[in-house]
């Protein structure tokens, strides 16, 4: 899922990539949804929300939105700043580090508001603000690494992507190239998945409340570990081979 | 060396955008006691139907029927306190004691009996100094959007 980058990526590895982080995103949205009134895996209603405070003289709350979308921004900077720099080197960390921020942000939310959070407006905003910094760097991340086709955290332009691609499929012996189809797959794998995470958290919210954000970050470590688990096999498998033309 | 710069810059940044949205001060403007003045419904085929304490019978009912399921529903006098506390009570009537919380941007007020653990949660439409409006979902037979409206007193 991360040792690929751009067009060395299959339908595959796109598949449980967009699957795995669907479920994240699609959690976490759900999740601060009920714990704090507010969306947290998107940022197209804030903007809105932004201009609307703006518009009733909410300055400071306009302001707070704004901090909520820069963090996000910030996110997808911090994600793809550390692949640019890293991937050279080390294509698999490259790609793992963003994730690895991700889940230290949502463990945090989780750990904090299990065991301090006292439901004050600040507390609110800030836990709200971290979870839109994770949701930033996953984006970032899987954009970046799969040529811009995987973005899971919002659903606006897989959508319209959708219904383009439907459109197409009516005149399908001119469009229904190969390409096509996988993509119209991979959109829909992505929205299941996310409607998934939604449905799984809300009940799972109902039972463990806050440590909720765990059993995602469950999700975010299995994305990490499933290629670490791959490449160390490889690993096994190349030193093995060595040790036989050495013989 | 310019992706360390870069990385400690944004950091910095995120660091800074924290302590911006840990300056506001919502929920020192609704400490105090509030006193109902007015409930506004909105219907969605008969909008702008005016409803207050001093209207005839019929509005009356129509408020205690918004109500019936709600903890505010005898409420006329709200008192905040800091530590998260909500006395609501009607005139002489016993006080009833609720917790009081801010969500969202500032834009939700959640209210919850400890006593039968029911929560209910407001929005915050306009509070300044003096005044407070607050709005919430009618999903009765009424279908539309209440508004209550609050002065501030020195009780």
């Amino acid at each position: 899922m991360l040792r690929k980058f751009n067009n060395q990526r299959s339908l595959k590895d796109n598949l449980q990539l967009g699957a795995f982080t669907a479920i994240t995103a699609g959690a976490v949205n759900v999740t601060s949804l009920i714990l704090f009134f507010a969306f947290t895996s998107n940022v197209t209603g804030h903007y809105a929300i932004f201009a609307f405070e703006l518009i009733n003289g909410n300055f400071f709350r306009a302001l707070v939105v704004f901090g909520w979308i820069f963090l996000f921004f910030i996110g997808s900077f911090l994600s793809n700043l550390i692949i640019i720099n890293l991937s050279q080197k080390n294509t698999y960390l490259a790609h793992a580090l963003p994730l690895v921020l991700e889940i230290i942000c949502i463990l945090s939310v989780g750990f904090y508001g299990d065991n301090f959070y006292n439901n004050t407006l600040k507390e609110t905003e800030i836990l709200i603000g971290l979870l839109l910094l994770s949701m930033g760097l996953q984006n970032g991340l899987t954009a970046s690494i799969s040529n811009f086709q995987i973005k899971t955290t919002h659903l606006t332009g897989a959508t319209t992507d959708l219904g383009i691609l439907f459109a197409l499929f009516t005149k399908r012996e001119q469009f229904a190239t190969p390409e096509i189809v996988a993509k119209a797959k991979l959109l829909i794998v992505i929205f299941c998945a996310y409607i998934f995470g939604a449905i799984a958290a809300g009940f799972l919210y109902q039972m463990v409340q806050f440590k909720t954000f765990y059993f995602i970050c469950i999700t975010l470590f299995f994305i990490i570990f499933y290629d670490l688990r791959k490449i160390s096999k490889n690993r096994i498998h190349q030193r093995a081979r060595k040790y036989i033309k050495g013989k | 060396m310019k992706f360390y710069k870069a990385f400690i810059f944004s950091i910095l940044l995120v660091v800074m955008t924290f302590v911006m949205i840990s300056l506001d001060k919502k929920e020192e403007n609704l400490i105090g006691s509030w006193k109902e003045i007015e409930w506004t419904f909105e219907q969605n085929r008969n909008p702008h139907v005016t409803i207050n304490d001093n209207a005839d019978t019929l509005s009356a009912d129509v408020k205690a029927e918004i109500g019936r399921h709600l903890l505010i529903h005898t409420a006329e006098n709200w008192n905040f306190n800091a530590n998260n506390q909500l006395y609501i009570r009607k005139s002489d009537e016993e006080k009833n004691l609720c917790r009081w919380y801010i969500k969202g941007r500032g834009n939700v007020l959640e209210i919850m009996n400890p006593d039968n653990n029911i929560t209910e949660t407001y929005e915050i439409v306009h509070l300044s100094k003096d005044s407070l409006v607050l709005s919430f979902e009618v999903d009765l037979q009424l279908q539309g959007l209440a508004k209550m409206k609050f002065k501030r007193t020195n009780d």
